[in-house]
């Protein structure tokens, strides 16, 4: 059940992702088309590319911890045992999730100082609060925490079968 | 002796240009001031915070002192905008006025109260706007037809398109590449920048001041109110001090950016004569200023009105 | 402050995502030795994304993506292997021009591999050409995807050094052509007598070849014309890049679908999502590193000891061996902010700095112990990753020879930038 929900959340994010880059794609090509057929220049495209942008990468970088698409150097796994590598990983999973809750925490702070001081960008004629953007980095980093809580509980569970059927070096 | 006081002030010009330098300089000034008990550390182009990130920063403070310009300012307060509107402040001082007027205070109020941050009085410059144009020289009103200008801001943008101009949104980092590629014609920027950025590319130079812009401090309140009152006077005074010498190393590079501009590229420098100067200008306010009188504020928009003295 | 370092680099040697590793030295170092408070993290990471420079990234590598799905760089290597495949060795040549060619498209290296390699390695076997050579010439030649524009590294190169992306576009041209020199000489050495000679295509044959590439090759010219004309700026020819790419892949070629484009977009997404997640955890081990005054005080150190070209080769040697674990764009977020002020201070010209940086980065991307670009190969040509590390030592000489001819001859990278004024 719960693996059903973290896998229909994963989805849900894949999914905004690629629909803020159609939006993107789509913006560059009317604000081509309207400078050169129109030879207007509006300017809102672009910023709203940028704020589009944000909460591309960090809700797809969300989801890319569950898929463990993140960049890593892999090299321990031919130098030590097995039992070494599994504490190492264990720390590994340790120190995922504090970098996670520091990220999470330092994003509630920002989006929620920004909301009580009503900071804003002014595109053209559209005001758009800024806590709305950088809300982008609190909610990524809670999902990125989500999976990665998904995660250590998998290897938490996959570590005594592991351990037992390995044989001593 | 006491150990100093330290802190950082970050912005995200050039440390070359003119505002990069008057900030130093106050920087200079606050250290000279409080005899070396306060010491600040400028952190310029963006090498710290950048411009999306520096109020932020402020108000968390993870620097102490914020940079404060027309610019920023919008996406704080809307009152701000009348400090951009083309063609609106004859010279500084006015401008000046308007930062220390009455219509101004539940403004700074407001950032004591929701952003941790007090205003000071410390006025620097950053430049005046001129107008600058490749392939023709913009003599009447009628010449600003079909010219692409390359601007940043919507207030520009609408300051263009009122003349007849057509407006190209470039960023500042496409800003050269813009003007070398003839994907802009012309372009808005005060005298040293356009050195550094599109001056060759440029031959006609608009004196009239399209543009005026300062710049202020803001410092973390929590920060401020536990300096010594001592200290406190000290920067106000270094502050006050600042005002005529950024006024003359504005003097001095303009001067200097001018004389490059005419030896190394033979640029013209002109000006409108007055009554199509003051024609722009009555098109800028029916078709431009009243446009934005509403996000700046009844009041605001009034004071800047009367101190435009048009 | 130390342990905040070593405890990261601890992360990052053990397997940990690079992200977290950067993040980690980045908070132990900031809150418990700097007292930078928490808020500012955020501020300075997302900051760090919100730039419509670096947009151009994710666009380029969807037009690559699309293009991969298109099936069209068959046409490409079509058209080659008529133009040259009487010459000895052909084969090889042909990858070589393929993976230029697609490097035009694309800033996408593993795009590359897959789209040329996929179709080339087999082609190359029947010529006579072992699986292991062909598959590592794919992995050097596909460095020509970052070095000749459009390119990742160049956009985040003049993003982070604040040079116009259009320059470095510009000046990675020609080092590029010379690549695609040194490697065909190179490649040459291994056409021995088992690689079979092949009959002339003829005039017809060419000609059709030529049709059928036509779409797909004038995409460079629009693209990179575009740009260098000024009609746009990199982000919006890269916008451009992705609508063309839809529709020779929809409209001519006939071999794209909706669920193509949906498979390349997921793809990209998930790409960006990896390298900018990074950007972020960079940007803010950037700031930490920037409070503590490194930039200030490396410039110190380096300025008024070091020559122009002794400070150029260390840093080459700096880059290829941390190039050799990690991408070249992982370690110019962290490096780059560092370095530039003691570039400035004496003197280097920023553009062939960034070439520099770039042509050693290729290095180490085709370098073992970490090698994406190895192991895409390996997977697609069925071969051993092992099998391939004999046969690479050739060519990474090639990407080492570059490097030797950027470093020393600044014009190969400055020449074209200055015939357009930068
Ligand atoms: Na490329
Ligand atoms: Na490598």
């Amino acid at each position: 059940m719960t693996d059903k929900i973290l896998h229909i959340i994963e989805k849900i994010l894949e999914n905004i992702s690629v629909i803020c880059l159609f939006i993107i794609t789509c913006f560059i090509l009317l604000e081509v088309i309207s400078r050169y057929f129109f030879s207007a220049s509006s300017g809102y495209y672009e910023e709203f590319n940028k704020y589009l942008f944000v909460y591309l990468v960090l809700l797809i970088s969300a989801v890319g911890m569950r898929k463990g698409t993140h960049i890593r150097i892999e090299m321990i796994d031919s130098l030590f045992s097995p039992r070494v590598i599994k504490s190492i990983q264990f720390i590994n999973h340790i120190g995922i999730l504090a970098v996670m809750g520091c990220f999470l925490y330092s994003g509630i702070l920002l989006a929620w100082s920004c909301y009580v001081s009503e900071t804003c960008w002014y595109i053209g004629n559209i005001i758009l609060p800024q806590w709305v953007v950088w809300l982008a980095f609190p909610l990524g980093m809670f999902f990125a925490l989500v999976y990665s809580i998904e995660d250590f509980v998998k290897f938490l569970c996959n570590l005594k079968p592991a351990l037992k059927s390995d044989p001593e070096p | 002796a006491e150990k100093p006081i330290k802190a950082k002030l970050a912005h995200c010009f050039p440390n070359q240009t003119l505002a990069g330098r008057v900030w130093q300089k106050w920087a200079d000034l606050v250290e000279a001031k409080t005899n070396g008990k306060l010491k600040i550390l400028v952190f310029g182009a963006s090498s710290l915070y950048g411009q999306n990130e520096s109020y932020q920063a402020m108000q968390h403070g993870g620097i102490e002192f914020v940079w404060l310009t027309s610019m920023g300012n919008t996406t704080l307060n809307k009152v701000f905008l009348a400090t951009m509107l083309p063609t609106m402040w004859p010279d500084y001082e006015s401008q000046k006025k308007f930062w220390e007027s009455s219509a101004m205070e539940p403004v700074y109020k407001k950032f004591e109260k929701t952003m941790n941050m007090k205003v000071l009085p410390a006025y620097g410059i950053a430049g005046t706007g001129r107008f600058w144009s490749a392939k023709k020289k913009v003599e009447t009103i009628a010449d600003f037809k079909g010219i692409k200008v390359g601007t940043l801001d919507p207030v520009n943008r609408a300051g263009m398109a009122a003349l007849g101009a057509s407006p190209v949104t470039v960023t500042m980092e496409d800003a050269v590449t813009a003007s070398q590629t003839g994907m802009t014609d012309a372009g808005l920027a005060t005298c040293p920048s356009a050195r550094f950025m599109f001056m060759e590319f440029n031959k006609f130079a608009l004196m009239n001041p399209w543009y005026v812009n300062l710049t202020n401090v803001g410092v973390n309140v929590k920060f401020w109110n536990k300096l010594p009152a001592e200290i406190r006077e000290q920067v106000l005074e270094a502050s006050r001090e600042l005002w005529p010498i950024a006024k003359e190393m504005d003097r001095q590079m303009d001067d200097e950016a001018i004389e490059y501009g005419k030896k190394k590229y033979g640029i013209e420098f002109y000006k409108f004569n007055d009554s199509d100067w003051q024609e722009v200008r009555r098109i800028q306010k029916t078709k431009v200023w009243s446009k934005f009188a509403k996000p700046i504020g009844k009041d605001a928009y009034q004071v800047s009105l009367e101190l435009s003295g048009l | 402050m130390y342990g905040g370092g070593i405890l990261g680099f601890l992360f990052l040697s053990s397997g940990a995502p690079v992200f977290v590793a950067f993040g980690i030295a980045a908070i132990l170092i900031g809150v418990f030795s700097l007292q930078i408070p928490w808020g500012t993290f955020g501020v300075k990471g997302v900051g760090m994304v919100m730039n419509s420079t670096l947009l151009a990234i994710p666009l380029f590598v969807f037009a690559g993506n699309i293009a991969l799905e298109c099936k069209a760089a068959r046409y490409l290597i079509d058209f080659f292997d008529s133009l040259v495949r009487q010459i000895r060795g052909g084969s090889a040549l042909v990858l070589i021009l393929s993976c230029g060619f697609f490097g035009a498209i694309t800033g996408s290296i593993l795009a590359a591999i897959v789209a040329i390699g996929g179709l080339m390695i087999p082609i190359m076997e029947e010529q006579g050409y072992p699986r292991n050579i062909s598959a590592a010439l794919t992995v050097a030649s596909s460095t020509l995807a970052m070095l000749i524009p459009p390119s990742n590294v160049f956009i985040i190169y003049g993003f982070l050094a604040e040079v116009s992306v259009t320059a470095m576009f510009l000046a990675g041209i020609l080092p590029g052509l010379l690549l695609i020199v040194i490697l065909s000489v190179v490649a040459q050495f291994f056409s021995g007598t088992s690689v079979k000679e092949r009959q002339k295509a003829t005039k017809q044959e060419k000609w059709s070849a030529f049709k059928k590439a036509l779409p797909f090759a004038i995409m460079p010219i629009v693209v990179l014309g575009g740009i260098y004309s000024g009609a746009f700026t990199p982000t919006e020819a890269a916008g451009i890049a992705v609508w063309y790419t839809i529709f020779i892949g929809a409209f001519v070629y006939r071999t794209l679908g909706w669920k193509d484009i949906y498979k390349s977009a997921v793809s990209t997404v998930s790409a960006m999502g990896m390298i900018f997640m990074i950007a972020i955890a960079a940007g803010i081990l950037t700031m930490v590193f920037t409070q503590m005054q490194i930039p200030q005080i490396l410039t110190q150190a380096i300025s008024g000891y070091l020559s122009e070209y002794i400070f150029l080769l260390m840093c080459t040697l700096v880059m290829f061996f941390l190039g050799m674990f990690l991408d070249g764009f992982i370690v110019m977020f962290v490096v780059i902010p560092v370095l530039l002020p003691t570039v400035r201070q004496l003197g280097i010209d920023p553009i062939h700095f960034g070439i520099v940086l770039c042509s050693a980065a290729s290095i180490g991307l085709a370098t073992p112990p970490v090698c994406i670009g190895l192991y895409t190969a390996a997977s697609i040509s069925n071969t051993s990753s092992q099998s391939m590390i004999k046969p690479l030592i050739p060519f990474v000489g090639c990407l080492v020879i570059l490097c030797v001819f950027v470093i020393f001859l600044p014009g190969l990278s400055t020449y074209l930038p200055s015939l357009f004024q930068f």
